[in-house]
Order: C-alpha cells, then sequence, then structure tokens
C-alpha cells in the first residue's frame, strides 16, 4: 500500500476504535445454555438404527470388527456423532466414524449417512455401494422413496423418520419390527 | 438445500461510528440471558423417547430455501459443474430474473431486474461474504471476480431489494458466491483444459488438516483466452489472461467458535478495442484481498460474527486507471426473544481510498478520495401461526458522505399452507447512493451524431437513486420430482439518474481533429418503474434425467421530469430483453458418462441494437475412474458467432462457437 494523507490515517484509528469496541460487546455476552440441537438428537437415532437393524454376516469380516459410519462429503455432526458413538458398542462392536467425500471410500462402510445438501449424491452411492448391505440414512424429502434405505425429517418440531422396505430387504438388511413400527413406511418411487 | 439468507458485508463509512459500536456493544450485553435446558444423554434414551424431543432448526442463518421470505435461486457445485460454464458470469446464465449478457471476451454486462450496461449499478455481489462491487460505479468488474470453480459450494442469487441487510446498492439484487469450508476439499485436485476459445486453463489445489480442528487449502489457478472477433469479422483483441492464486483455512476452536481466515492475490493482463485509437488497449489488473471471520454459536438459535477484510484492486487501462483500498469491518448477532421471535441485529464500518489516473477522456474530481461509511440494521422475525404463517419486518440504517443518512426498511410475510407449499409476499425500500462516477466524473461522450461529443459532468450533490418494490411469490413441491418457482414484481423508482444537456454545442479542439462538444450533468431528473415474472421449475422425470426451465418476463418504463432534456433516457428503457428462457437438461448414461444439454433465449436489446438469439451448449462428460473425470464441452454452438451488447468506447465483438476439453484428477 503507498502511503496517503491524514483521511486515511485517521480512517485507521477510526477502525481501531470500532474493533477495540466490538470485541469489548463480545466479551460482555452471557454465556446462554443450548437447547437440544437437532443434530445430537439425530447421531442419538444413527445410534439406535445400528441397534436395530441386523446386518448379514458377510459385512464383517471379523467378530470383533468396528461398525463403519460414513458421512458422505461432510459431516453436520459437529462431533456430537462422534461423542454418542465412542462409548457405544452394538453386539460386542465399537463405531467408527469417517467423513469422505470420494464415492470409493463409501464402499464397505455399513451406514452412511447422506447430509441434506448431499442428497443429489444418492444416485451415485447407489451405483457405487450396489446392492450391498449398506444403509443408506438421509434427512431429504423423497430420499428413501428414491432407494435410500431411513430418511430423517421434522415435525411439529421433533425428529420422525420414514423407511423403504424394499431398499433395505435388497440390501440384505433386517429390520426390527420395532424399528418398523415407529417409522413411516414409503414406496419406492424410480 | 439451505439458502443463507443473512447479510453479507455493506457499503464506505464516518462520524459517529464508535457511537454506535457503543450502542450496540450495550444492546448485546443487555441480551435476556435464558433458562438453562435440562439435557439429557441422548445416548441413553430410546428411539420412541427420541422422537419426543423437541429441536430447534439447523441454523438461524441459514434458512431452508422454502422458507425465505424472497425471490431466491441457488446454483449447487453439480450445476456448475455440470453446465459446462468456466467462470462465474457465464454460470449466472442459468438463474432466471438476471440478464447475463458478454460484451466482448472479458467483459459482461450483468443485472437483475433491468438497467443492464457494462456500468450496470443496482446489483450487488459478495464473495465469501466480501463486497466485490466497485464504489467508482457501483457496480462489477466481473473479468477479476472469479474463485476456483471447484471449490465453490453454491451460488445464492435474490432477486429484488437486499437493502434491509445488506446496505445501498443492493437495490434489484444481490449475489452471494460462498466457496466451501476447507473440510470439504480436502486431498489434491488438478484440473487442466484446452480448446478453441479457452486456449490453456488449469487449478490445483491441495487441502490438509493440522490436528482435527483445522483444515487449510491452497489453490492456483489460471486461463488464457483467445479474443473474439468483431462484427466485421476481424481478429479482435480482447484476448486475456489471469493468473490467481489464494488460500483458506478453517478453525474450529472448541465447541462454540470458528475462526476462517483467507485470502486471494490475482495478477492479469486483458485487451481491448478502443474507438478513439487503433490497436489494442491492454488493461492490467491485480489486486488482493485478506478476510478473517469469527463464528461463536451461543445456542442454535443465537449466534455472533465477527468479520473484517481488506481488499485492494488495480485496474489500468487507456482511458483511466483506478486503484483502490478497502477496510470492511462488520458484526452481526442472532438471538432468540422468545420461541416464536428471532432478532437479528449487525453493524458495519468501510472506508474506501482510491486514486484515479484520468485522460482528457475520462477524469475524476477530486482524483483521490477517501469514503467512509457507517451502518446499522435490525430486522425481527416473528412466528404469527406456528407452522403456517411469520413476518418479517426490519430496517437499514446508513450513513454515507454523499446524501447523509439512508433508511432501507422491508416488511415480509410467508405463509405456507402445507410442507409443500409456500407463499411469500414483501414490500422494501432501497436506495442506490451516489458513486464517485455520479458526482465527480468528466467524461467526454460520444454522441449518436458524428462530430458531436457530450462534455459530461458529475454533480456533487446527486442524490440517491430510490426504489419501493411490491414482491410476491410461491414456492411448491408439486410431486416428490417436480418443483416449481414463481415469483413476480413491481418496482417503483424516482430520482434515477438522468443525463442533462446544460448549454449549446460550442467547436472544441478536443478531441482532435476537432468537433462540436456540449455540455452535460448527471441530475436526479428521472422516473420509472418495472414489472416482471419469473419462473423455474426442476423436474426430476427418472432417476438419471433431471430437466430443468426457467422463464423471464420483464419490462421497464422511464418518465422524464418536466424539467430533464435527458436524450437518452428512453434508450434505456430497452437495456434489457423482454423475454428469457431457458432449459438444461442433465441425463446420466450407463458407463459413467453424462450428457448435459442447455439452451438459453434472449429477446432482443432494442437499446442496444443487438437481435435475439438462441444459444445451444453440450457437454459430454466421462468418469474414467473414481478419480478421474473427463469433459468435453461446446459452447454457443446454434450460429457461428453473434453479438450480446453494445457498449461505447471500448469495441464489442461477437461470441462464437467455441470449444475445449477438460480434464479433472481428484485424490
Amino acid at each position: 500500500m503507498q502511503p496517503r494523507g491524514a483521511d486515511e490515517v485517521s480512517a485507521v484509528r477510526r477502525i481501531g476504535g470500532i474493533l477495540l469496541l466490538g470485541l469489548l460487546g463480545l466479551a460482555a455476552l452471557p454465556a446462554s445454555a443450548n437447547p437440544a440441537r437437532e443434530y445430537e438428537v439425530k447421531a442419538a437415532f444413527l445410534l439406535n438404527f445400528a441397534r436395530l437393524v441386523h446386518w448379514p454376516d458377510t459385512a464383517f469380516t471379523a467378530p470383533d470388527m468396528p461398525i463403519r459410519v460414513v458421512c458422505f462429503a461432510r459431516n453436520p455432526f459437529a462431533g456430537a456423532l462422534e461423542a454418542i458413538l465412542a462409548q457405544e458398542t452394538v453386539q460386542g462392536r465399537a463405531f467408527r466414524v469417517e467423513t469422505t467425500q470420494r464415492l470409493a471410500d463409501v464402499r464397505g462402510a455399513h451406514l452412511v449417512f447422506v447430509p441434506a445438501d448431499q442428497a443429489g449424491a444418492l444416485d451415485d452411492l447407489e451405483r457405487t455401494v450396489e446392492d450391498a448391505p449398506v444403509l443408506l440414512v438421509g434427512e431429504s424429502e423423497g430420499f428413501a422413496a428414491r432407494g435410500g434405505v431411513i430418511n430423517l425429517y421434522t415435525e411439529d418440531g421433533r425428529i420422525r423418520f420414514e423407511i423403504n422396505r424394499k431398499a433395505a430387504e435388497r440390501r440384505g438388511l433386517r429390520l426390527s419390527s420395532r424399528l418398523l413400527r415407529l417409522a413411516r413406511l414409503v414406496a419406492e418411487q424410480r | 438445500m439451505t439458502a443463507q439468507f443473512r447479510p453479507g458485508p455493506r457499503p464506505r463509512a464516518v462520524l459517529g461510528p464508535a457511537a454506535l459500536a457503543v450502542v450496540l456493544g450495550l444492546a448485546l450485553a443487555g441480551e435476556p440471558a435464558r433458562a438453562a435446558d435440562p439435557r439429557a444423554d441422548l445416548s441413553r434414551l430410546s428411539l420412541e423417547e427420541l422422537m419426543e424431543v423437541e429441536v430447534t432448526s439447523v441454523s438461524k442463518r441459514a434458512q431452508k430455501l422454502s422458507e425465505a421470505p424472497a425471490a431466491v435461486t441457488v446454483l449447487t457445485a453439480d450445476d456448475l459443474r455440470r453446465s459446462g460454464h468456466t467462470s462465474i458470469p457465464e454460470a449466472l446464465r442459468m438463474v432466471p430474473g438476471l440478464h447475463v449478457a458478454r460484451i466482448d471476451a472479458n467483459k459482461w454486462a450483468i443485472t437483475s431486474r433491468g438497467f443492464n450496461g457494462r456500468f450496470a449499478n443496482k446489483l450487488l455481489v459478495l464473495i465469501d461474504g466480501r463486497s466485490v462491487y466497485t464504489p467508482l460505479f457501483s457496480g462489477v468488474y466481473w473479468s477479476v471476480q472469479d474463485v476456483p470453480l471447484e471449490d465453490v459450494d453454491r451460488i445464492e442469487v435474490i432477486r429484488g431489494p437486499g437493502g434491509t441487510l445488506w446496505g445501498a446498492n443492493a437495490v434489484n439484487g444481490v449475489i452471494n458466491i460462498i466457496t466451501k469450508p476447507a473440510r470439504d476439499t480436502q486431498g489434491a485436485l488438478l484440473s487442466a483444459g484446452a480448446g478453441s476459445h479457452e486456449r490453456a486453463f488449469g487449478t490445483a489445489r491441495w487441502g490438509g488438516a493440522v490436528g482435527e480442528n483445522l483444515h487449510y487449502r491452497l489453490y492456483g489457478r489460471g486461463f488464457d483466452r483467445d479474443a473474439f472477433r468483431t462484427s466485421g469479422n476481424e481478429e479482435a483483441t480482447d484476448g486475456w489472461d489471469v493468473l490467481r492464486t489464494g488460500f483458506r483455512l478453517d478453525w474450529e476452536l472448541g465447541d462454540r467458535d470458528t475462526l476462517t481466515l483467507q485470502g486471494d492475490a490475482y495478477d492479469g493482463d486483458a485487451g481491448q478495442g478502443f474507438v478513439f485509437a487503433p490497436g489494442r488497449d491492454r488493461i492490467d489488473l491485480r489486486g488482493a484481498n485478506l478476510l478473517s471471520r469469527w463464528t461463536r454459536s451461543h445456542s442454535e438459535r443465537s449466534q455472533t460474527m465477527l468479520q473484517a477484510y481488506y481488499d485492494r484492486s488495480e485496474r489500468e487501462e487507456g482511458l483511466a486507471g483506478e486503484t483502490r483500498d478497502t477496510f470492511d469491518f462488520e458484526l452481526q448477532h442472532d438471538f432468540a426473544l422468545s420461541d416464536l421471535h428471532q432478532l437479528t441485529a449487525g453493524l458495519n464500518y468501510r472506508v474506501t481510498a482510491d486514486r484515479i489516473d484520468g485522460t482528457p477522456f475520462v477524469g475524476f474530481t477530486p482524483d483521490a478520495q477517501t469514503d467512509n461509511l457507517v451502518g446499522a440494521f435490525v430486522q425481527s422475525q416473528r412466528t404469527l401461526v406456528p407452522g403456517r404463517l411469520s413476518a418479517t419486518v426490519g430496517s437499514k440504517f446508513e450513513y454515507n458522505e454523499y446524501t447523509g443518512f439512508e433508511i432501507q426498511p422491508t416488511g415480509r410475510l410467508l405463509w405456507t399452507p402445507s410442507e409443500r407449499h409456500t407463499f411469500w409476499s414483501a414490500v422494501s425500500r432501497a436506495v442506490r447512493t451516489p458513486s464517485r462516477a455520479d458526482t465527480g466524473v468528466s467524461l467526454l461522450l460520444p454522441s449518436d451524431t458524428p462530430g458531436l461529443f457530450l462534455a459530461l459532468e458529475g454533480n456533487r450533490r446527486f442524490e440517491s437513486e430510490n426504489l419501493l418494490a411490491y414482491e410476491i411469490g410461491y414456492r411448491g413441491l408439486l410431486r416428490h420430482n417436480l418443483t416449481v418457482d414463481a415469483a413476480a414484481f413491481y418496482f417503483e423508482y424516482d430520482d434515477l439518474r438522468s443525463l442533462e444537456v446544460t448549454g449549446p454545442p460550442a467547436f472544441s479542439a478536443f478531441p482532435p481533429p476537432g468537433a462540436f462538444v456540449a455540455p452535460a450533468r448527471f441530475e436526479n431528473r428521472l422516473d420509472g418503474h418495472s414489472y416482471g415474472l419469473e419462473f423455474e421449475s426442476t423436474w426430476q422425470a427418472t432417476q438419471r434425467w433431471k430437466l430443468s426451465a426457467g422463464w423471464t418476463l420483464f419490462k421497464l418504463q422511464l418518465s422524464r421530469d418536466l424539467d430533464s432534456n435527458d436524450p437518452v433516457a428512453e434508450g434505456n428503457e430497452d437495456d434489457s430483453p423482454a423475454h428469457q428462457l431457458h432449459l438444461r437438461s442433465s441425463l446420466d448414461l450407463p458407463g459413467n458418462l453424462e450428457l448435459d444439454a442447455a439452451v438459453y433465449y434472449v429477446g432482443k436489446i432494442d437499446g442496444q441494437n443487438v437481435g435475439s438469439y438462441w444459444r445451444g451448449d453440450l457437454r459430454l462428460g466421462w468418469k474414467v475412474r473414481e478419480d478421474l473425470e473427463l469433459a468435453l464441452v461446446g459452447q454457443n454452438l446454434f450460429d457461428h458467432a453473434h453479438p450480446e451488447y453494445g457498449e461505447f468506447f471500448a469495441i464489442p465483438t461477437e461470441i462464437p462457437r467455441s470449444f475445449y476439453v477438460g480434464v479433472t484428477w481428484r485424490h
């Protein structure tokens, strides 16, 4: 930057003053408590899905092989998913959480979460995993109908889910009757 | 899909910023503390119990598109990739309500809802929250607004006034170009290509992480674009090349804080034909910017954002050179007054200092100037009937050094009779505050009569242009695979800029070899109204085939005040086409092939003497391997070449049919 006149110097002083005042204002903010966060609840839903879905034996190569949970393209849980799954096991299996935007990395996953803004990738994902036992969980309208297995949606401020049974059967996933009872069942439209 | 219907930075500054900061600081400190919500350990809840837990929406700031009470179109990363477009201005062709016209290889005229021109001045453009319009003429130099398209998360286009949040100059629309967080661009990416107009282009990007919470990326990018041809089928001189590099760093500090630091620098050289002298007039393009943003989430419904950036731009061409330094500071706070009442408030300050090297054809008085701008806004969003009806009211209060205080209020209603149908309506006021050109330009303007020139002077007493806007819209999910979006508007303008001839022509030795020159000045003696319809629909016909269509109808009428003698006002009515259409098809073929086609129709533009044209684009993409993609693209296939806009000074050229091949490798 070339030197400028007094105008600029005074402008810079004013900027400094404002930054300082702004920061003071921030420091005065009270720390407020968090209400239940959407993605913390959704993370707990995923844990429950893992408990209530039975993967075929072929999905695991070792008895202690962890359940691979993949967030596709981005992880919207802000740490909540890792935190909730860290202490848990399902039938002796721990969880491993990953985030990837590469389709190839999705192969061999047990549960794939597709964030709302990645719903367009469902077709690519289906083509990649084919009929492998992958529990595809989404959160966008039509996700289950288009071939996803479970779709989370919000109704009256509460989280609900819908299930495409055909998609589960095709992938060799057995869903518990309790899971099916609580879900809205949707037909496949493809 | 989410639309960030939120404030970005707003323009220039002054007196009392400190006073405003104090007021805002106090307001923030006074935020009511909420009762603590006893949080159960969610992992111990059964599914049945979980289904009873009430959740708040994802984020106040990232509203769902279906919940925005405004005309919004979002271009996704996938839209960009499959369009085959290689620049941001070209990609905007896909947005209904915008008019994109390429003047020559390196210049575009882009506007929302009328008043187009190379110096179109009613559209605000932001890249990651950094305003990129120049206060020189309140418009955008599109040639230097570029980012690696692979790193773009989405482009949000809001048609209609956004002055309440974004401040002056968001008169007819706001474009937000938003890049992906560094976390989403990890690993290596190399893309390169070559073709007939795109002689060569390439991007290299590397994204990495330090620990779990700090992600970064670095990129380098460059292109070399060939010259077009003039209407006389002569090789023009508008070829250009730009090199650009930049970085972004996102650091998550604990659960609540995120710090982003990003910057870019570019250096390029563009050419143009110049009506007064033969040969290639070289335009030097240089610039750099550095932005930092700190966001703290207090809760799902409350967060604070503090942003500061510095931007330097240099542009030198035969007629004039502009060097500009801008510093911008912004503070924004969102919080909930109750479950049904959300408040957003903000404060901004901008200082911009320029130096302009003029010529006898174009000059500015004074030739160096520093402008300050201070603004504050508050917006309240209240749910009237939960899940059905909500109202948004707010206003921007802004002080600029030309016209003093400007108030830009809006009132909006959103009605969602069911989850699938949304109706909205809005009444807003927006202003365009004076630019450097309005107040201080000296311009020798060729007229339609050979040998007659206008010596146009800016006007220190130039006032703001005003808009009162009425809008309604509908968004619907008609079937699970069919969406429609329609918006209609009626805009009333007053105090629009007029060009008044203030004396009789006299013979002058300049410009050589001598000509008649009449004095003229900018005034605010023009009123007008415009109306239009914008329609957009997307149909996922099958799992592998998506179709989208758009239609734009636009009409503008201007009327001079009784004391105006503006000789060109009526011509400006016809600087935008009355009709525009587009149809895009994205088809996935077996063998990892993608076939994309687009057809655009742009009606005639009488004001620029440009006829209507059809444009056709085709792209064939092939995913050779998971990490390797090839694309063959043909653009503008329907004719050999056609003009899209007229221009004075620089010679317009014709947009030719072109082809390129591109390869992208990710690892």
